[in-house]
């Protein structure tokens, strides 16, 4: 049954194209049809184009998930009415979260904004048991002295 | 001292009271941690200013100066067990910083 369905179609839509304008409009359908199927592709080619190239950022210090130095554009940012202090903060948090650890870390923050010491905050365990405290402070100590030698802190507390 | 290492109570509904090390807390936000700093030239020499407690050197909270010695310091802690296995550190890296501090002060490595 469908067989013949298929082949009195097949006899119809010959018997249509045999005519100019059946087979002009078909064409044009057909042409119509390929413009609309490539059309998205390229409109989503400009827009990806569109978008900023990836930037590279530093993975052990500044931005990264976890080590935050705070004001992390100290550097660039020098108020003339309140002096940099040449005395940074160096701080270790994390493990279980502590909500009594991150208020503290909360003082901190705010002596460190109100003084100008810059603050460095260690949010992963770099090593096993307690030494990811002398690595945290010899690392924020080898950044500094990797600066010239009048931008650079004096001493880390 | 504007920093205290202070201990804070906090209750436990069943089990009582239980101390909680905060560890540093903050007294005094307005004063500026550059008034501990050892005045130059007189103390220049001073790398380091740490505080003792009972049981020996506490590192809870100490200030370093920014300087190859600190870096050497810093480096022969991290490395302590490497080179000086036998030697029991009762307090993990703040018996190896003591440690250190003994070497520095008998061998004058520096």
């Amino acid at each position: 049954m469908s067989s013949k369905m298929a082949s009195y179609c097949y006899v119809e839509v010959r018997r249509h194209l045999k005519d100019r304008t059946n087979r002009a409009i078909v064409l044009v359908l057909l042409l119509i049809i390929i413009i609309l199927s490539l059309g998205p592709s390229t409109s989503s080619d400009i827009s990806a184009s569109d978008k900023p190239p990836k930037l590279w950022t530093p993975t052990a210090f500044g931005n990264s998930a976890g080590v935050t130095a705070i004001p992390k554009v100290y550097d660039e940012v020098v108020d003339p009415l309140r002096p940099r202090s040449a005395v940074g903060k160096v701080h270790a948090v994390f493990g279980e979260p502590n909500p009594v650890y991150e208020r503290a870390l909360k003082l901190h923050k705010a002596h460190a904004d109100q003084q100008g010491h810059p603050m460095f905050v260690l949010r992963e365990r770099i090593l096993s048991g307690l030494w990811s405290k002398p690595a945290f402070i010899l690392s924020t100590m080898l950044q500094e002295l990797a600066k010239p030698e009048e931008s650079r802190l004096q001493w880390l507390l | 001292m504007a920093l205290v290492s202070s201990f804070i109570i906090y209750k436990e509904p069943a089990n009582g009271h239980r101390w909680i090390d905060a560890d540093i807390v903050v007294m005094n936000p307005k004063i500026p941690l550059d008034i501990f700093i050892p005045p130059a030239p007189e103390f220049s020499y001073v790398n380091m200013l740490a505080t003792n407690d009972r049981h020996g050197l506490n590192n809870g909270c100490f200030l370093i100066r920014i300087n190859p010695w600190a870096v050497k310091l810093l480096s022969a802690v991290i490395a302590f067990h490497t080179f000086k296995p036998k030697v029991k550190l009762q307090y993990s890296e703040q018996s190896a910083l003591e440690e250190m501090i003994e070497d520095v002060r008998n061998l004058s490595f520096y």
